[in-house]
């Protein structure tokens, strides 16, 4: 992994970066360009007054929902020379939401607010799933991205969701579940997925109570390992839930089956 | 430091991360300084807003950049310079190295790619600066590590 990691910083330092004098002029240009924008700005709104402004409403047609078409995961797998091979998964859902909801921005310069499952589904007039196994459901915003003011995509965590407490200086299990989605205003036509690295294998586990296929990936490569790490990823009505499952001094077998009791009790 | 002042720096200190970025995903010379200019012109605008640390203005910058290069290549007039470009491609290839060894990565991969390797950002900062889920970024490194995985071991071979 290393090597390519090589191999693609040296194609990147092939690059010939801006001279002096192409900053220079960039630099002038983003000056200049301001400098004329608040003019033309101070014009526009001098004699804005003595012009009637027609508002043309423009008919955006969006694209045919892709959602109807395609509800789960496109998966590509790769076989390698060495008989190992990986996966990754795209998906192109898009959900309804409250396009106008009232949540802020969130990215990497600020944080997100804090919301019960049901506080969520009132202001973004969705369904969330939920388990018996969830002792606290407070979702953490994580992203949430508008375009003209429209909601856009968002995702959120609910951590810790069995409450597990931890003991100082020890490992404990942790359990997390993330949903996101993305809506027709997104500006990509790709909106989630995950990958695998080679020599991964993916599990796929069908949920009868959604009627949807889960897809279980575990980084347990001995069977006595202490620690198991397994993310399992599913689409169901459109949203992304993806849950992290961090497992301490289990068998394989009791880790899967615990992951797997969690994922059949999801409901409305 | 006033506004101007702030501008001049961090122009000066980011500007080649933003160009390298762009370039990386447009892999054209010309579109990246554009991008270059987009970028700064909206840092300009915003600069008295923007009361965040320096790590974070360039985080906001990557975010930008990012969102004009996905710009620039969508737009019509790009689209008919790309049919001229395909037209005379075996040119642009020998011209420019390094379109030819990374042009293969997909598109959509090629901004995490770049903040993972070349920016050493972890899953979760880059899904927060392309607004994507950590899930869609690790599916567009991993996407992304396997299409240079195969270049790589072509040039490999090659040598």
């Amino acid at each position: 992994m290393k090597k390519i990691d090589e191999f693609y910083k040296t194609e990147l330092d092939k690059i010939d970066y801006l001279s002096v004098e192409e900053e220079e002029i960039i630099h002038n240009n983003i000056k200049d360009k301001y400098r004329k924008n608040q003019k033309l700005k101070k014009t526009v709104l001098g004699i804005s007054t003595f012009l009637l402004v027609c508002l043309v409403g423009i008919g955006i047609t969006y694209a045919e929902e892709i959602s109807d078409l395609i509800k789960t995961f496109k998966l590509t797998t790769t076989t390698h020379d060495n008989g190992n091979t990986s996966t990754y998964a795209e998906s192109y859902v898009r959900k309804e939401v409250n396009y106008d909801a009232d949540l802020p921005e969130v990215d990497s310069t600020n944080d997100g607010g804090e919301y019960s499952i049901q506080e969520l589904e009132e202001i973004l007039d969705i369904k969330i799933l939920k388990s018996d196994y969830f002792k606290n459901d407070t979702l953490k915003q994580e992203i949430t991205v508008k375009n003209d003011g429209k909601i856009a995509g968002a995702s959120f965590v609910l951590k810790n969701f069995m409450n597990i407490k931890k003991e100082k200086n020890s490992v404990s299990d942790r359990y997390d579940m993330i949903i996101g989605f993305s809506t027709k205003y997104a500006s990509d036509d790709v909106h989630g997925g995950w990958g695998t690295g080679q020599g991964l294998k993916v599990e796929e586990y069908y949920l009868k109570n959604l009627k949807t296929t889960s897809y279980i990936l575990s980084s347990k490569s001995e069977q006595n390992s202490p620690l198991g790490i397994y993310h399992a990823y599913l689409i169901h009505d459109n949203m992304h839930y993806t849950f992290e499952f961090f497992c301490t001094f289990k068998t394989v077998e009791e880790e899967k089956e615990l992951i797997k009791n969690i994922l059949d009790s999801l409901h409305y | 430091m006033d506004d101007n002042d702030r501008f001049e720096r961090l122009f000066s200190t980011y500007n080649k991360d933003i160009f390298r970025l762009a370039y990386s995903y447009v892999l054209n010379r010309h579109d990246a300084e554009d991008i270059v200019q987009r970028t700064f012109y909206k840092l300009y605008k915003h600069i008295k807003k923007l009361s965040i640390p320096d790590a974070e203005i360039k985080k906001w910058l990557f975010r930008v950049a990012s969102n004009e290069s996905k710009d620039i290549l969508k737009s019509p007039s790009h689209k008919n310079l790309k049919i001229s470009f395909d037209e005379t491609k075996e040119v642009v290839q020998n011209d420019d190295d390094f379109t030819s060894s990374l042009g293969d990565v997909s598109k959509n991969c090629r901004i995490a790619l770049y903040l993972y390797y070349y920016e050493g950002y972890n899953i979760k900062e880059i899904a927060k600066i392309i607004r994507k889920s950590e899930s869609a970024v690790k599916m567009r490194l991993s996407r992304g590590k396997e299409e240079l995985k195969m270049k790589w071991r072509d040039e490999n071979e090659k040598d």
